[in-house]
């Protein structure tokens, strides 16, 4: 366990200076600004609502979990990888004498904890954007400052995102090519914001909601799909793809 | 201390049909510093990752300073430094950083990689970042990264390629002073043949995937017989005669002297004055007569039985 610690300590070194960091902070901050501007020039007078810190989230969540999550997870594990597949790291890494498992499971965890540091960014921003609304447009009728139910919203999406990280992550230490990384995510995204959008709670196939990158979405759509089915599909599902991956790529032969 | 730092028994590696290393025994004597020589696609390469453990052998065992390198027995990596062809540097980070993240992975003291950016003189453009390295100094931090485990072997790919002639020079009194003053054996392949040549104790010669040569350097030159080269006013001439008195000679083209040349085999020194006084009695006017030893390239092109045409009219 002490190994596996260096190994999550030397790989957020490497983080230094690239995109990396940037991207936790202007995804989250890109999604909470776009509800920000549509609510600000909104023209046509607010109804009262029952909620209206709904009505900020849910736009904001929705968009989070169909589009700017997956594209997040693709495009931060991507990076990760291609650190050491650009400089042919793998040919120094797997000559240390250290496990080799660890040096795969640090930057699973390192995946984990740059999307759970975005998705913490997202609720500090939304708490933000809710607080800068109650100043700017009153009329909406925005009270207090829910933070607690807005964390455990976005805690929950997180943990449904596990599984699309490992899966990302294997995807990228696996396969030098930034190309096919990026591919399998865009492409995968696309397909699940299609499955999403089309299919409501009495008209979804079954097997849709075991498809990983529609597992954060269906935290908002639990009439889909019970709380705890989703979260145990993707928490197991991950720790699986995790063993396997680290199984897979730590026997390779470096050429 | 054990004898071999590196041993190896019939090792061989196939990339489906092709067979990259056959049945390779390895003999490297701890403090030496051993010069893995062999042509492009000899199988260098693929043996250095199998002795390092980043391929796996089809066949054959290695052992890495006494002990079998297994999968899951790698505990004395911890004393070999490996620099594996091109060097593994984040040329996002700065030279410190770099060694950096490798003192972590490896929970060694802060201290050693002032030791080793010292060692390779790079202390002083440490906090640069590698996007302003040159060649030279990417290669020598490399270096510096193999150094950071305090090692008593050191396994080397080609470290000097891709270097200008000062950086050439550099990198091999570098590794010099790292087998005299720290005692680390170094494993160092190349297909710069006179490198080797200048720094090695022992040599083997792979070609194919096999060990043709393995042994000293005195012992290599034994491998070939010296010769005299000729400069006379009419080669040709020369030939017949020395070739009719019973000498072995045959005319090469020399580009330093603008014609051609005739290289007499010599068996014992005493037939210089021999040769000279003959083709002096037939009339001929000797402009030179120099006793040449094969360089290791030219017993290295020998054993590899590279005999292009570029080659030899160099």
């Amino acid at each position: 366990m002490k190994a596996l610690l260096h190994a999550i300590n030397s790989e957020v070194l490497k983080l230094k200076r690239t995109l990396t960091f940037w991207l936790i902070l202007a995804v989250p901050g890109v999604v909470v600004a776009m509800q920000f501007s549509s609510a600000l020039a909104r023209t046509r007078p607010f109804h009262p609502e029952p909620d209206p810190w709904q009505w900020v989230t849910q736009g904001v969540f929705f968009i989070w979990c169909l589009l700017a999550l997956p594209l997040l997870v693709t495009l931060e594990t991507a990076l990760l990888s291609a650190t050491e597949h650009a400089g042919q790291q793998w040919k120094h890494l797997f000559t240390l004498p250290v496990p080799r498992w660890t040096i795969y499971s640090a930057k699973l965890v390192v995946a984990l904890g740059l999307i759970g540091l975005s998705s913490l960014m997202l609720w500090l921003l939304l708490l933000l954007d809710g607080r800068i609304l109650t100043w700017l447009r009153p009329e909406m009728g925005l009270v207090g400052l829910p933070w607690l139910p807005i964390l455990r919203q976005v805690a929950l999406i997180f943990l449904a995102a596990w599984l699309i990280i490992a899966i990302h992550t294997w995807i990228g230490l696996r396969w030098p090519s930034f190309a096919v990384a990026s591919g399998v995510g865009i492409g995968a995204t696309i397909a699940g914001l299609i499955l999403g959008i089309s299919s409501g709670a009495s008209t979804a196939v079954p097997w849709t909601n075991f498809y990983p990158w529609l597992q954060p979405v269906l935290i908002l759509a639990r009439d889909r799909q019970p709380l705890p089915t989703t979260l145990g599909f993707s928490i197991v599902g991950a720790i699986i793809v995790g063993i396997v991956g680290c199984w897979e790529v730590t026997r390779r032969d470096v050429l | 201390m054990q004898e071999l730092a590196i041993e190896t028994s019939d090792l061989t590696r196939h990339f489906g049909r092709v067979v990259a290393v056959n049945q390779l025994s390895l003999h490297v004597p701890t403090g030496s510093i051993y010069g893995f020589l062999g042509p492009n696609g000899a199988g260098k390469t693929t043996t250095i990752r199998m002795l390092l453990g980043l391929i796996r052998p089809s066949d054959g065992i290695v052992c890495l300073l006494g002990a079998p390198l297994t999968r899951t027995n790698r505990s004395q990596l911890a004393h070999v430094g490996a620099l594996v062809e091109t060097p593994s540097l984040y040329p996002h980070l700065t030279g410190y950083e770099n060694l950096q993240v490798t003192q972590r992975l490896l929970d060694s003291p802060h201290a050693q990689i002032q030791r080793a950016l010292e060692i390779v003189q790079l202390a002083g453009d440490a906090q640069r970042c590698i996007r302003q390295y040159s060649l030279g100094m990417r290669q020598r931090l490399g270096l510096a990264l193999a150094l950071l485990r305090e090692p008593s072997l050191l396994i080397l790919d080609e470290p000097s390629n891709g270097l200008d002639p000062a950086g050439i020079r550099d990198m091999r009194a570098l590794i010099q002073r790292l087998a005299t003053t720290l005692h680390i054996t170094v494993f160092l392949s190349s297909h710069l043949l006179s490198e080797v040549e200048q720094i090695a104790t022992h040599v083997g010669i792979i070609n194919h995937g096999q060990l043709l040569f393995e042994g000293t350097l005195p012992d290599l030159r034994q491998h070939q017989t010296d010769c005299v080269c000729v400069v006379v006013d009419q080669p040709q001439v020369a030939l017949g005669i020395l070739t009719e008195a019973g000498w072995q000679a045959e005319i090469t083209s020399d580009i330093a002297y603008g014609h051609n040349v005739v290289h007499v085999t010599l068996h014992e020194p005493a037939v210089v004055a021999a040769i000279n006084a003959l083709l002096v009695q037939h009339g001929l006017a000797v402009y030179e007569l120099r006793r040449e030893q094969p360089s290791l390239e030219d017993i290295f092109l020998q054993l590899t039985g590279d005999h292009s045409p570029e080659r030899n009219a160099a």
